[in-house]
């Protein structure tokens, strides 16, 4: 815009995108606004008027709502012209709509804190990754890594283009004729189960077709595979096979749908309080809903096959090895010992390279019988997020009557997983621990229910079962703090249980001192009163989780006579989350050799057979545990040797036991009816901002408190805490699954499927390990890891929310009033729910 | 022109017919070359895990998503990957090392895309900031660290 110094305006141009195809410049606004005083508030009133009138904005699913790009385009006319603005015209609550939230954004900084022991080291010592290097030059390998074979093909999954129906027939005539593709196969050709998971252990029920042998029942749900020379002729031609379908329904994807339809919901435990209470000041209902998540491991679900002289050899970036196997085998009746299963790593998994990687495993392996060819089959991306389950989606209701300082008299608590097609992973199992999270459950009665909803069977997600449960604890407190104006903080300490409590205040204490909370405190509620148009939220979550179950495992540990050098196989997969490196730490703590001494190779069905999933955080204790047994067989055997000799060296000890006739191999077995009970807890403090025109958030500080127990490997538990963190902060913030109507996920890519990226996370980002922890000699004293911190995540939800309700005191609503927000705090929702109204658009 | 000439770690090759339009450059690094270091995920530049590093004639290097790069569009490039850039062999980048030292890899299939990324960048940027570096970085997406570790290690090159 061209003004004079009288603030006249001589020309203007207006410019949106993303709002419609049709609709660029704002023309009639920009000829209104020639001729007239610009910052004037009369002016922008009116010219808001006739922005509101003119714009054209169409909807275009998974694209933000209509309501949002229309808000957002009239929000960002006037921060530009807040920009524009002399400072002297601009009312001082209103400058900070000016501001472009993330260009304020400065370098991010943050600390790590944790003890060490030293005299325990190499266990608790803070060490890189034992294959760091090699990740970080692009030789570690992957599945997809195996060199070409002659004769290779490739696959790609054809799916249903209906939620729910029967099929009637498949033609795949017209892929067929698609020059490069070899084969088409279905349900039919597979000779023996037609299903990529039975009831092998007490986490499943059900079975899961591989192709569907008829009946849909999701959208996109594999039908078949294409077989074909190159990977994009496979993907190409599988987009031309064409089904028809009869008994075509609507589908219901939301559990919201589901869960009062009692063909689709099933009671699946109930708890009842032992105790009510009398002092009932108030009365509060409520629900919270929250939806899916992808997982989006970098490396996609990868399997290559090829015909060995038993039969087949598999190379799978799995987390369960065995389950391959079984499954692989039972769907092609084959003998288990004809079908070897080999993992190296796993490109990230966080769940979906669990069960769900049998389905297109299987379909390899089905491939590679029939033609007796080597296959490579990738799955992109697309076909991931579309055909395989994700998170959990939950819906919670409850009613609890409280006293006066928000302490539950009593409580019913009803939740529902949405478990999608099928149910069958049971994950209301994994939630009983904890749905109380830290509080007094004294008082709760709770009931969970297992529902489906016409979409793909969920799955494994990191804390499946847990993080709902933890969430809506967390809510439930937030809500109380809401509605009886009381500090959140507060609420939570006077529900605390009793046998947490010790723990957790002693963490709480240490937060509120490291984190200099009762001040910031004050700040935030200071900005928020000063500042129109930025608004900030300071919240805690608590965390406190009991792991169930153990594994089975089969530990295997080999010293070569030549040099003692030593190799370990664990039965268990590595996928970053580092359990090579423990593994390694601890052996070489037992054995007093050098870390470099040992080894760690791949995981396979030869030499583990039966290896329980590398499920839940507990598989870290459970090789530790392995290993730990593994060496001191060795070294009870070296003994006799050992006395015989003076001070040996590890190598003229190897050498000498060789020759005494010593049994250099040992093994290593953990049960899974071994649990290692422990409590792991946390506590987390996050700063948030939002812009109010906008949605856009930043997370300005966040203090972390992990209970990690005497970890074995203080970076690597740092980083599962950090990680764990951001992939929870994208849950609650950014990552938003859209269905259409038939049921098609229409978020199925990077382009609009939005995981945080690097200067997302926490500006100012302090992660502490509690001191003097330790959780039984067994396990060194370690905790559970991996999946704990993710349930803390919420707390930028809770943080958020604070931020928004100060927004909409400024539209009138009073803070007092709790909203109901179902799925994650996008820019979108955060935008709309502040409720700002355009006639609050002012200079001054 | 009747092939299409480019260099892969210093190493000329050509093409023509005999490859499809829809080879791209991350299908040629790996399935031709068996360069496997290479990794990707979405195969529409939004990852960043197939980034590798080019150079045209007198120009300073950049980075480019390989997996939307036709392989026929790569005439007169000057490719580098991140085999070039540090091995067992030759010894270690101290980008690489750097990153490992700051466990800025966990699972480490991400890792390559971020070495690249930085490679290219620390070639073409002089005096870069920390602010400028971490703002440069929008390119890569990584699911295990938290990207803490890796800004960490990445801004010790500022």
């Amino acid at each position: 815009m061209k003004s004079a110094t009288s603030n006249v305006v001589h020309t203007a141009r207006i410019v949106f995108g993303a709002l419609s195809p049709s609709f660029v410049r704002a023309t009639v606004t920009e000829e209104f606004l020639i001729g007239k005083k610009l910052f004037t508030n009369e002016t922008l009133k009116s010219a808001l008027q006739k922005l509101e009138k003119e714009l054209v904005v169409v909807e275009n699913p998974p694209e933000p709502s209509v309501e949002y790009r229309r808000k957002t385009a009239l929000g960002l006319f006037y921060k530009g012209l807040l920009q524009l603005a002399p400072a002297n015209v601009v009312d001082g609550r209103y400058r900070s709509g000016a501001i472009n939230l993330h260009d304020s954004r400065p370098v991010s900084r943050a600390v790590q804190t944790f003890e060490t022991n030293q005299t325990i080291w190499p266990v608790n010592q803070p060490i890189m990754q034992v294959d760091a290097l090699l990740k970080t030059s692009g030789e570690a390998f992957f599945v997809d890594d195996l060199p070409k074979y002659l004769n290779e093909v490739f696959c790609a999954l054809a799916l249903s283009t209906v939620a729910v129906g029967d099929i009637v027939s498949i033609d795949a005539s017209k892929a067929l004729e698609y020059p490069g593709v070899i084969a088409f196969y279905t349900a039919k050709d597979i000779p023996g189960i037609n299903s990529f998971i039975l009831p092998l252990n007490f986490v499943f029920i059900s079975s899961e077709e591989v192709f569907s042998s008829g009946s849909i029942q999701y959208y996109n749900q594999p039908i078949g595979v294409i077989v074909a020379e190159t990977r994009a002729i496979a993907e190409r031609a599988a987009k031309l096979v064409q089904a028809t379908y009869k008994n075509i329904k609507d589908p219901v994807v939301d559990i919201k749908e589901a869960k009062d339809n009692p063909e689709r919901t099933t009671l699946f435990a109930e708890l009842n309080a032992t105790d009510e209470g009398e002092n009932v000041e108030e009365v509060i209902k409520g629900s919270n809903t929250i939806y899916g998540q992808y997982h989006f491991s970098t490396e996609t679900l990868t399997t290559v096959i090829k015909p060995s002289e038993h039969g087949l050899d598999v190379y799978t970036s799995t987390h369960w090895t065995e389950g391959i196997q079984i499954m692989i085998a039972k769907a092609l009746k084959m003998d288990q010992n004809r079908i070897d299963v080999h993992t190296r790593r796993v490109g990230g998994s966080f769940g979906i390279k669990l069960t769900r990687i049998i389905q297109g495993s299987i379909a390899a392996a089905l491939v590679v019988t029939k033609l007796n060819r080597p296959c490579r089959f990738i799955q992109s991306l697309t076909t991931n997020m579309r055909a395989l389950g994700k998170r959990l989606p939950c819906h919670s209701e409850f009613e609890t009557g409280v006293d006066r300082s928000g302490k539950i008299q009593y409580l019913t608590l009803a939740s529902y997983e949405d478990h999608g097609s099928i149910v069958n992973e049971q994950f209301n199992l994994l939630g009983l621990g904890v749905y109380n999270n830290a509080y007094d459950k004294s008082r709760w009665n709770f009931r969970t229910f297992s529902s489906t909803t016409d979409t793909a069977s969920n799955t494994w997600a990191r804390a499946p079962g847990t993080l709902e449960n933890i969430a809506m604890a967390e809510f439930l407190m937030e809500q109380i703090s809401c509605e009886m104006e009381l500090d959140p903080l507060d609420v939570r300490l006077a529900n605390l249980d009793s046998q947490y409590a010790r723990d957790l205040k002693e963490m709480i204490d240490s937060i509120i001192i490291k984190s200099d909370y009762k001040n910031r405190r004050d700040m935030v509620t200071k900005f928020n009163i000063e500042n129109r148009w930025k608004k900030r939220g300071l919240r805690f979550s608590f965390l406190r989780w009991t792991p169930i179950g153990g594994l089975n495992l089969y530990v295997n540990l080999s010293v070569y006579r030549g040099d003692g050098s030593v190799i370990i196989t664990h039965g268990a997969a590595e996928m970053g989350q580092g359990i090579n490196t423990k593994a390694v730490q601890v052996a070489a703590y037992i054995l007093n050799i050098p870390i470099e001494k040992i080894k760690i190779k791949e995981n396979n069905t030869v030499i583990a057979p039966n290896c329980n999933l590398s499920g839940g955080s507990v598989v870290n204790q459970n090789v530790i545990v392995g290993v730990r047994r593994a060496c001191e067989q060795l070294l009870v055997r070296l003994q006799p040797v050992r006395d015989q000799m003076e001070n040996p060296t590890w190598e003229e000890l190897i050498i000498e036991a060789y020759n005494n006739n010593v049994d250099l191999k040992t093994h290593g077995f953990t049960k899974m009816t071994e649990e290692y009970t422990h409590t792991a807890y946390g506590v987390t403090l996050a700063e948030v901002e939002i812009d109010v025109l906008t949605g856009e958030l930043e997370i300005l500080r966040v203090d972390l408190c992990e209970d990690a127990g005497l970890s074995v490997s203080p970076e690597i538990d740092v980083g599962q805490v950090e990680g764990a963190f951001i992939m929870g902060m994208g849950y609650w913030t950014c990552e938003n699954l859209v269905y259409s109507k038939t049921g098609e996920l229409l978020t199925d890519r990077t382009w609009n499927y939005n995981v945080p990226l690097a200067r997302d996370i926490p500006q100012d980002w302090r992660v502490y390990f509690r001191k003097n922890s330790f959780s039984e000699e067994l396990i060194f004293g370690s905790k559970c890891i991996g999946e704990p911190p993710i349930c803390m995540a919420v707390v930028i939800a809770l943080a958020i929310r604070e931020a928004i309700v100060s927004a909409r005191l400024e539209s009138g609503i009073p803070t007092k009033q709790w909203f109901r927000e179902d799925g994650p705090y996008t820019v979108e929702r955060s935008c709309l729910l502040t409720s700002t109204k355009t006639a609050d658009f002012k200079f001054n | 022109m009747d092939r299409v000439t480019f260099k892969v770690n210093g190493v000329e090759y050509s093409v023509g017919c005999e490859v499809s339009s829809n080879v791209m450059l991350l299908d040629y690094i790996r399935g031709w070359l068996e360069l496997k270091g290479t990794k990707y995920m979405c195969r529409q530049a939004g990852c960043g895990a197939c980034v590798v590093s080019v150079r045209k004639q007198g120009a300073l290097p950049y980075s480019i998503n390989s997996c939307m790069t036709p392989i026929t569009a790569c005439h007169g490039l000057d490719i580098t990957t991140i085999e070039e850039v540090g091995n067992r062999r030759k010894g270690y980048h101290p980008l690489q090392t750097t990153l490992a030292k700051y466990n800025g890899s966990q699972c480490g299939y991400c890792s390559p895309g971020w070495i690249m990324a930085m490679y290219s960048l620390l070639q073409n940027q002089k005096d870069m900031t920390m602010l400028d570096l971490e703002q440069s970085l929008a390119s890569n997406i990584c699911r295990c660290t938290g990207y803490r570790s890796i800004l960490d290690a990445f801004k010790t090159f500022a």
